[in-house]
C-alpha cells in the first residue's frame, strides 16, 4: 500500500480503467448494435452479421455483397431499394436473406466479407459490383477514409484469415494493431465522439483546421448547419458520410474508365478472384455475380468499350470456376438513374424485377448447379 | 520508427522490461540491438551506414591515440571526416549539387548530369555529427579512445537520441553507458510525463498548426496579408513546439532508462539578442558548430581581427543553414541569421562596448523591446526555413507587404491562438527559470496530470498525422 501510495502508475492505471467505463457509459455507440445498424458506424444500414438474431437456423441464408446501389443509393426508405424486394422476395420462398452492402465499396471490403461469409456458413452470395469497386493495386489497403475496413480489421477473429488478401500485402501489423487498439477500447472511440460534437457545432468549411479533414463518418447533413449543403440535397436525410460518396461516385464513373485505369482494376480483379472463390469453395458457398447497371451518360464511346473488355474478361474467369455472371451494366435505361449515377426509386424496382428471375433459377433449389 | 505511434509504446515497454530484469551487460547489448531494430524499421539498410560511422569511428579513434606522428594523425582525422561527411553529403547534398550544376551547365548548352534520387537516411545529419565530435576531440586530446566497441556503438546508436538528437558529447554520455545507472521509481516518472508532454507540444499544437500552416504555404499566391504574417508566426511557434516536443519525448525516453541527455531549449522566445537566441535555440547542434566549426576557423590567431571573427561567424551560421537542408532558401536562411548575430557582435567588438550592458538597456521596457525585435528577427528567418525555395519565400514576404488586409475569421481564431501560445512559453520561461526544475505531487495528482495530458492527445489532436519536422533533415 505505501508502495502503491507513492507511485503514481497504478493511480494512472486506475484513472485509465475508470476512464474506459465512463466512456462505455457515456458513447452514444453501443457495443450490440441493432440488425440495421453497426457498431461503431451508425451510418451504415445493414447488417451486421455475427450479431444478429438468428431466427430460423433452417432456412438457407442468402447474402448480397453489394455497393452504394445496394444499400438504396440516395433513395432513402429502405423499403424502396432493391435489395429490399430481393429480401421480401426469398422470404416468401423460405429463405433468409441479408444484406451486406455498403457505399464507397472497395476490393478489401469484399474480401473481408467474404471471410465473413464463410465463417457465417452462408449458402449463397449474390454480388452485384461495378468496375469502380476494384482497386487499381496499389490502393489495395486499409486507407480509404469511409470503408468499413477499420472495423472489421480491428477484429481479432478475422487475422488468422488475412493471409490469403491482397490488401494484406501492402498492410503492415502496426495498422492492424493501431485498428484493434483504437477500435477495442471506449476511451479510444470516445475520440470520435468528441469529435463529432465539435463538427457539428462548426460549419463545414472549418473542418479541415479543426478536425483535419472535410468530413466527420456518422453526421447527418443537418448537423452541419450548412445551408449550402443542405440546399443542395434538399429532401433527402443524407450523413456526410454519404455525401462524400456520391461526390466520389461522380468523379469515379467519370474517371474509372480510362484504359489504364481499368486494365489495373482488372489486374486486381484478376488476383482477387481465385483468392475469393478459393474461400467460398471451402465453406460450400454458392454464388451468383452481377455486374451492376451503370447510367449509359456518365460513360463515353471509349470508356464503354474499354469497360465492356473488363467485364468481358472477368466474367470469363468467373464462369470458369463454374458460376454463373450476369452483364447487366446496359440493361437499364438512363431515365431509371438519378444525376449522381444511381437508381432512382423506379430503378430500383426495375432491377429487383430483372433479379428475381436470376435468382430464382440459381438460388431456389433445383436452379443452376456449379 | 516515428516516436508518435502506437508501435514505438509496444516496443518502448519491451525495452524497458529487458532493461530492468536482464543484467546489466546483457542489458546493455538489448539496449543497442533495441536501438539498431529502433533504426532499421524503417529502412533497413540504412543500418549499414550507421554500423559504418560507428566502425571507422571506433577505429580510427584508437589508431590516431597511438600514433604520435602529426602527419598521420591529421590523415586519419580526415578519413574520419571524409567518410562521415562524405556520406552525409552523398546523400543530403547529393541532388542539390547536382541540380545546382545542371542549371549552369545548361545555361552553358552542356548536357546536364543525371540527379540522384537517393531518400536521406534519416538521423545521419545528426549521428555522424556526433561520432565526429567523439574523432575530433580524441585527435586534440580531450578524450581517450574508447576499447569498449558496445559501449561506443551505443553512444553513436542510442535510440532516443539517434534520429533527431540531442547531439550528445562523448564525455557526456558515454560514461552513463559505460557503467550501470540506477534507474528510481522517479526517473520512471518523470521520464513518462516529459513523453506526454512532448506527444501533446508535438501532437496537438504543433500539428494543429501545421494544418493553418500548410494551408497558406501551399497556395502562396492566394494568401492575404494577414494569413501570410500569421501563418509564418504560426510556423515558428509550429516548429518550436515540433521539435523540442520531439527532445521532449528523448530525454523522457532515456530518463526511463536511467540516462540524462542534455537540454536542446531553453525557452527561445525570451532571448534578448541574437547570439542569445542561438544559446536558446537547437543548444547542441549550436554548441557544436561553435566548438568544431567556429573553433577551427579561427585556429592559428589568439585574437583574430573583429571582420575575421564575424566572417567566421557568417561562414559558420551559413554552414549552419546548410545543415537543415539541401537548398538555397536554407543557405540564405544561415546568411541572414549569420548577418544578424554577426551585426549584434559588431556593434560590441567596433564599439568596445562592455557585454555587461546590453544594447537596449536594462529596465524592463528595454527588455521587453529586445525580446520583441528578436522574435520579429525569428519570424522573418521562418519564411525561409519554411518555404521550398526562395520564389516562395519572396511570395509570401509580399503578401505581407502588398497582400490585401481582409479579416478572415480563421486568420484571426491562429492569430489569437499564436499570441496565447507564445505568450504562455514566454510566461513559463520567466517563471521555470533556466533549469527544469521537477515539482513535486502527491502521486495521485501526478497521475491526474497524466491524464489530462493522455485527454488532451487523445481529443485534442487532428486526425491528420504529420512528420516531425526535424525528421526531413
Amino acid at each position: 500500500m505505501n508502495g502503491l501510495s507513492r507511485s503514481a502508475f497504478p493511480w494512472f492505471v486506475l484513472l485509465l480503467a475508470l476512464g474506459e467505463i465512463l466512456a462505455w457509459w457515456s458513447l452514444p455507440y453501443q457495443l450490440g448494435p441493432t440488425a440495421d445498424e453497426t457498431t461503431r458506424n451508425p451510418t451504415k444500414h445493414r447488417g451486421w452479421p455475427e450479431y444478429l438474431d438468428v431466427e430460423d437456423d433452417e432456412q438457407p441464408l442468402v447474402v448480397l455483397i453489394s455497393n452504394s446501389q445496394g444499400v438504396g443509393g440516395e433513395v432513402a426508405d429502405r423499403e424502396k431499394i432493391y435489395a429490399a424486394f430481393l429480401g421480401e422476395h426469398l422470404s416468401d420462398k423460405g429463405f433468409r436473406f441479408e444484406n451486406w452492402a455498403t457505399g464507397g465499396f472497395r476490393t478489401t471490403e469484399i474480401e473481408l466479407l467474404t471471410i465473413k461469409a464463410a465463417q457465417r456458413g452462408v449458402d449463397h452470395l449474390l454480388v452485384v459490383l461495378a468496375v469502380n469497386n476494384f482497386d487499381p493495386p496499389e490502393l489495395l489497403n486499409l486507407d480509404y477514409p469511409f470503408s468499413d475496413i477499420t472495423l472489421l480489421a480491428g477484429e481479432p477473429g478475422l487475422w488468422p484469415y488475412l493471409g490469403d488478401t491482397l490488401f494484406m500485402e501492402n498492410t503492415k501489423f502496426e495498422d492492424l494493431a493501431v485498428k484493434f487498439v483504437t477500435w477495442s477500447s471506449n476511451l479510444a472511440r470516445s475520440r470520435m465522439a468528441v469529435t463529432d460534437l465539435v463538427a457539428a457545432h462548426t460549419p463545414l468549411k472549418w473542418h479541415p483546421l479543426v478536425i483535419g479533414h472535410e468530413v466527420r463518418p456518422g453526421m447527418r447533413l443537418d448537423d452541419l448547419k450548412d445551408p449550402g449543403i443542405s440546399a443542395y440535397y434538399p429532401a433527402v436525410d443524407l450523413t456526410v458520410e454519404e455525401l462524400a460518396i456520391r461526390r466520389a461516385a461522380r468523379k469515379t464513373m467519370v474517371r474509372d474508365y480510362n484504359r489504364n485505369q481499368v486494365a489495373r482494376r482488372f489486374e486486381t480483379f484478376r488476383r482477387f478472384y481465385p483468392l475469393f472463390n478459393s474461400r467460398l469453395e471451402k465453406s460450400g458457398t454458392k454464388l451468383t455475380w452481377v455486374w451492376n447497371p451503370v447510367a449509359l451518360e456518365s460513360t463515353n464511346r471509349n470508356g464503354r468499350s474499354v469497360r465492356s473488355r473488363f467485364y468481358e474478361q472477368a466474367s470469363s474467369i468467373i464462369e470458369r470456376s463454374g458460376a454463373r455472371s450476369y452483364d447487366m451494366t446496359d440493361a437499364i435505361e438512363s431515365r431509371y438513374f438519378l444525376s449522381h449515377g444511381h437508381f432512382n426509386e423506379s430503378g430500383h424496382r426495375k432491377f429487383a424485377r430483372m433479379l428475381i428471375p436470376i435468382l430464382d433459377d440459381e438460388v431456389i433449389p433445383g436452379g443452376h448447379e456449379r | 520508427m516515428n516516436f508518435d505511434s502506437y508501435t514505438f509504446i509496444l516496443f518502448l515497454a519491451v525495452v524497458l522490461l529487458l532493461h530492468r530484469t536482464l543484467p546489466w551487460r546483457a542489458g546493455r547489448v538489448s539496449l543497442l540491438i533495441a536501438s539498431y531494430v529502433f533504426y532499421g524499421a524503417g529502412t533497413p539498410w540504412h543500418c549499414l551506414l550507421l554500423l559504418t560511422s560507428t566502425v571507422v569511428d571506433f577505429n580510427i579513434a584508437r589508431r590516431i591515440e597511438v600514433t604520435d606522428d602529426r602527419r598521420s594523425r591529421k590523415g586519419l582525422l580526415a578519413v574520419s571526416l571524409l567518410v562521415n561527411l562524405g556520406l552525409l553529403a552523398s546523400f543530403k547534398y547529393g541532388g542539390f549539387v547536382t541540380e545546382s550544376a545542371n542549371v549552369a551547365l545548361a545555361w552553358l548548352t552542356i548536357p546536364t548530369l543525371p540527379v540522384p534520387g537517393w531518400t536521406l537516411p534519416i538521423g545521419i545529419s545528426f549521428y555522424t555529427f556526433q561520432t565526429l565530435s567523439y574523432t575530433v576531440d580524441v585527435y586534440y586530446g580531450k578524450e581517450k579512445a574508447t576499447r569498449d566497441f558496445v559501449g561506443f556503438s551505443l553512444y553513436v546508436a542510442f535510440f532516443p537520441q539517434l534520429v533527431a538528437g540531442p547531439i550528445e558529447r562523448f564525455s557526456k554520455l558515454m560514461p552513463q553507458l559505460q557503467t550501470k545507472q540506477t534507474v528510481h521509481r522517479s526517473d520512471l516518472e518523470a521520464g513518462f510525463q516529459r513523453i506526454l508532454w512532448g506527444l501533446a507540444k508535438k501532437m496537438v499544437v504543433a500539428d494543429r498548426l501545421g494544418l493553418f500552416v500548410d494551408r497558406v504555404y501551399e497556395v502562396p499566391a492566394d494568401a492575404s496579408a494577414p494569413a501570410a504574417l500569421v501563418a509564418t508566426a504560426c510556423f515558428a511557434l509550429q516548429v518550436y513546439m515540433d521539435f523540442s516536443g520531439y527532445c521532449d519525448i528523448a530525454i523522457g525516453t532515456a530518463r526511463m532508462l536511467g540516462i540524462r541527455l542534455s537540454e536542446n531549449f531553453r525557452w527561445p522566445m525570451l532571448a534578448r539578442n541574437p547570439a542569445d537566441f542561438w544559446s536558446r535555440w537547437h543548444i547542441t547542434l549550436g554548441t557544436w558548430f561553435r566548438d568544431y566549426l567556429f573553433t577551427a576557423l579561427m585556429v592559428g590567431r589568439r585574437r583574430p581581427p573583429a571582420p575575421r571573427r564575424l566572417l567566421n561567424l557568417t561562414i559558420v551560421m551559413v554552414l549552419m543553414g546548410l545543415w537543415h537542408g539541401p537548398g538555397w532558401n536554407f543557405i540564405l536562411f544561415g546568411l541572414m541569421a549569420g548577418i544578424g548575430i554577426s551585426l549584434y557582435e559588431g556593434i560590441y567588438l567596433f564599439t568596445g562596448r562592455s557585454r555587461a550592458r546590453p544594447l537596449f538597456g536594462k529596465g524592463p521596457l528595454s527588455v521587453a523591446v529586445a525580446v520583441a525585435l528578436m522574435n520579429l528577427h525569428i519570424f522573418t528567418l521562418a519564411i525561409l526555413f519554411r518555404s521550398p525555395s526562395i520564389e516562395h519565400a519572396r511570395t509570401i514576404a509580399s503578401d505581407m507587404l502588398t497582400g490585401s488586409w481582409s479579416v478572415d475569421p480563421v486568420v484571426s481564431i491562429y492569430a489569437a491562438a499564436a499570441v496565447a501560445i507564445w505568450v504562455g512559453c514566454m510566461a513559463r520561461g520567466v517563471f521555470h527559470g533556466s533549469e527544469r526544475k521537477e515539482i513535486k505531487m502527491p502521486a495521485p495528482l501526478r497521475a491526474g496530470l497524466w491524464v489530462v495530458l493522455l485527454a488532451v492527445l487523445l481529443y485534442g489532436s487532428p486526425d491528420t498525422h504529420q512528420q516531425f519536422i526535424y525528421f526531413q533533415f
